[in-house]
């Protein structure tokens, strides 16, 4: 007790010192957030508090940035999307000890935890910014320097934001706009091609595969998966229906007569019939998968499952910057002879080895016909 | 003048008082440890040292222990008394005016009208007003709406308290379909914040709802009081009162009104907490019997430890996870509530 006391005020005086000697070296960076507000951060940030797009983080900062955080919102991470965890886990096995600060959407986050880590810096994205409600202000008002990204959000512009506020956050604003400017060509690319075809758009119906065949996921209106599938020349089947997302009703995507079908999956092995997608998943698994769906009462008829235009992608490469390998994935089931040339998962596992610790194996596009796109 | 048997009977009511203020005083002092253990307790799980050393002194203390315990453990505690105090005592309130031993805020349908007005505004987007001050407001308005209800179809010629009950357990599942049917139609994020609402945390409480809740029930408690003795004589039957002078209509309307504002504004802060007001006062029945002096404070006091409990388990279950006590008071409260129907004769209600 009084030795752990000794010690502990060892480390306030070096902590007040460093505070004192702080001033001198640094002023605090202002940065403005994708809600358009200015914080001044003190840098260089050492405790940083990340409460979301953990990928996103470790691209633009790159390994080291790890480094400096001190807590995460470890559900999000762990139990969303338990293999990456894993791969990035057996990559830094020191990550598992960093603090939990609960999770927002099962209402187990705890501001009372994120004070406790003394962050000189908490980034979160917009969704829990916007969930933990009065904690914000809370924050806020104890002088602790809350950044605000969005990686959900349709708007590439937001996106763009979220990646060079993180890169002069942690000093890397040189590889910050390598992405942005890596991400911007590929969509430029997608959106001249389509332009310049004059094609007439195909139409789309997208779902999240997570209930399996038997019971219906929800689709997008204008948001992730429905905003790309707008960017890349489609007509989003259940735009009129949902704003964000939500699941329509089995009829509405038979009377649409859908030309393209694309399921999200992800490492949904807990569920039996879900589409299996992501790390460690097999072509052939997630092809069992994904002709499960088909049969579904009514689909057989459908223009996108006589022509064979059924596809799966890993939901886990939307809303991260790497979404302009699964945007380039949706261009290519929608125009396969525009974009013959493009290979999105290629564009996916080159993004990681270029930015990222670790490299997925597994399955992340998919056709259901073997060999084609 | 005296006889040996009034002697006795006076000594013996004597004994009763002093037993009375003994349960009391015990209880007073578990309420203290439970506060002292609440604001020990948190997902930070900081040293118990520390923790006093900072309630102690605030000014010396670290700032990021200051603001833990002085603008978030402190508050939450504060909260978890004032709420189970004005939860407790209405529960008691509404047992002995309705005369039925299943009366109490959340089984007459306050609770889930209040997280009908929450849900609303929420789904309304607080029609662009401050969500801290509108969304209770809202709740508060319900609140008082369903109360106004009971009470105006328990005023209809001919209906009795039963009815009362009736017209409340109806409102109850009203508006919780009402709450349903919000969160059907509302988005996925809109959908989430309703579900927080209504989950019931006193993680919400800050030191002005605090203070808000305070005023209420200082307000309200002493009010309710002066008619302690009105509501004992009515305990004995609606026509002995009104033979003993007890404006049985009158006596309805301003104790209804006074628990109507305490529990509305307790609620509208912390969303649906349930079974407090239900358990307490028939906890406190058992402890000092059918005297309303005693008994509505006690009530009260027995909330406060109810809830304060339940706040402390909430944070202990999962150590580092904070369990919404909403959800705690439920698991515990029904088996209870199972065990009061189904013992219903042992009980002296």
């Amino acid at each position: 007790m009084f030795r752990s006391l000794h010690r502990r005020s060892i480390l306030a005086a070096l902590a007040l010192a460093a505070t004192l000697a702080l001033p001198a070296m640094a002023e605090p960076l202002k940065v403005t957030d994708v809600l358009g507000r200015e914080v001044a951060v003190t840098m260089p940030a050492k405790r940083i508090m990340l409460g979301f797009y953990f990928e996103d983080f470790l691209a633009v900062g790159g390994s080291e940035a790890m480094d400096r955080v001190v807590g995460l919102s470890k559900a999000a991470w762990k139990d969303w999307r338990p293999q990456n965890w894993e791969v990035h886990l057996a990559r830094r096995p020191s990550l598992d000890q960093l603090a939990d600060v609960g999770e927002v959407e099962v209402n187990t986050f705890s501001v009372e935890k994120v004070i406790a880590l003394k962050p000189d810096l908490v980034i979160l994205g917009d969704w829990q910014a916007k969930g933990i409600g009065g904690d914000f202000e809370r924050l806020e008002k104890l002088g602790i320097p809350v950044v605000v990204i969005d990686y959900h959000t349709p708007d590439l512009a937001k996106h763009h934001a979220s990646t060079r506020v993180m890169g002069k956050l942690l000093g890397t604003e040189a590889r910050a706009d390598a992405i942005v400017k890596e991400v911007e060509d590929t969509v430029s690319l997608i959106r001249d091609r389509i332009a310049r075809s004059g094609r007439s758009r195909p139409k789309i119906y997208i779902e999240l595969g997570n209930k399996g065949p038997a019971e219906q996921g929800v689709s997008y209106g204008d948001f992730m998966w429905g905003a790309m599938a707008n960017d890349a020349g489609g007509v989003n089947i259940t735009r009129q229906v949902v704003k964000t997302w939500a699941p329509v009703s089995p009829e509405q995507v038979l009377a649409a007569k859908p030309d393209v079908i694309l399921i999200a999956g992800s490492e949904w092995r807990k569920h039996a019939t879900a589409q299996l997608m992501g790390e460690g998943v097999t072509s052939d698994e997630a092809r069992t998968r994904l002709n499960g769906f088909l049969k579904r009462p009514g689909w057989a008829d459908l223009p996108a499952v006589k022509e064979g235009r059924v596809h799966a992608v890993y939901h886990g490469a939307s809303r991260t910057i790497p979404q302009h390998a699964a945007l380039q994935h949706v261009a290519k089931v929608l125009y396969p002879d525009l974009f013959a040339d493009l290979d999105p998962e290629a564009t996916y596992r080159n993004f990681y080895r270029k930015y990222l610790p670790i490299v997925p194996e597994g399955t992340f596009m998919l056709n259901l016909t073997p060999g084609k796109v | 003048m005296s006889t040996p048997a009034i002697d006795l009977a006076i000594a013996m009511h004597r004994r009763a008082e002093r037993r009375r203020m003994v349960a009391f005083l015990s209880l007073f002092l578990l309420l203290g440890g439970l506060l002292v253990l609440d604001i020990a307790t948190g997902p930070a799980l900081l040293p118990i040292s520390d923790v006093l050393a900072t309630l102690a002194g605030p000014a010396e203390a670290d700032l990021t222990l200051r603001a833990i315990v002085w603008d978030l453990r402190l508050p939450m505690a504060l909260m978890a008394l004032t709420v189970g105090v004005a939860l407790g005592t209405s529960g008691a309130t509404m047992q002995t005016l309705l005369d039925n031993p299943l009366a109490s805020p959340y089984t007459l349908g306050l609770a889930a009208a209040a997280g009908f007005g929450a849900a609303l505004c929420i789904q309304n987007g607080g029609w662009g007003l401050n969500p801290s001050f509108i969304v209770p407001a809202c709740a508060f308005v319900f609140a008082c709406l369903a109360a106004a209800t009971i009470y105006g179809v328990g005023n209809i010629r001919g209906m009795g308290t039963d009815t009362m009950v009736l017209a409340g357990i109806a409102l109850l599942f009203m508006f919780h379909s009402l709450q349903s049917l919000l969160q059907f139609r509302a988005t996925p994020e809109v959908g989430q914040q309703i579900v927080f609402w209504l989950f019931g945390s006193l993680a919400k409480a800050t030191w002005t709802s605090v203070q808000i809740t305070a005023a209420a029930c200082l307000i309200a408690v002493p009010l309710l009081m002066r008619e302690a003795w009105k509501m004992t004589a009515l305990r004995l039957g609606e026509q002995r009162a009104r033979a003993l002078g007890v404006n049985v209509v009158w006596l309805r309307f301003v104790t209804i009104a006074l628990i109507s504002f305490m529990t509305a504004t307790a609620i509208s802060f912390v969303g649906t907490i349930g079974f407090i007001g239900l358990v307490a006062p028939h906890l406190s029945r058992l402890l000092v019997g059918e005297d309303q002096r005693f008994l509505l404070p006690l009530s009260g006091l027995v909330g406060a430890l109810l809830l304060s409990a339940a706040s402390v388990v909430s944070k202990i279950l999962m150590p580092g996870v904070l369990v919404p006590v909403g959800i705690v008071t439920a698991v515990v409260g029904v088996p209870f509530f199972l065990h009061l129907i189904l013992s219903r004769r042992r009980l002296a209600i």
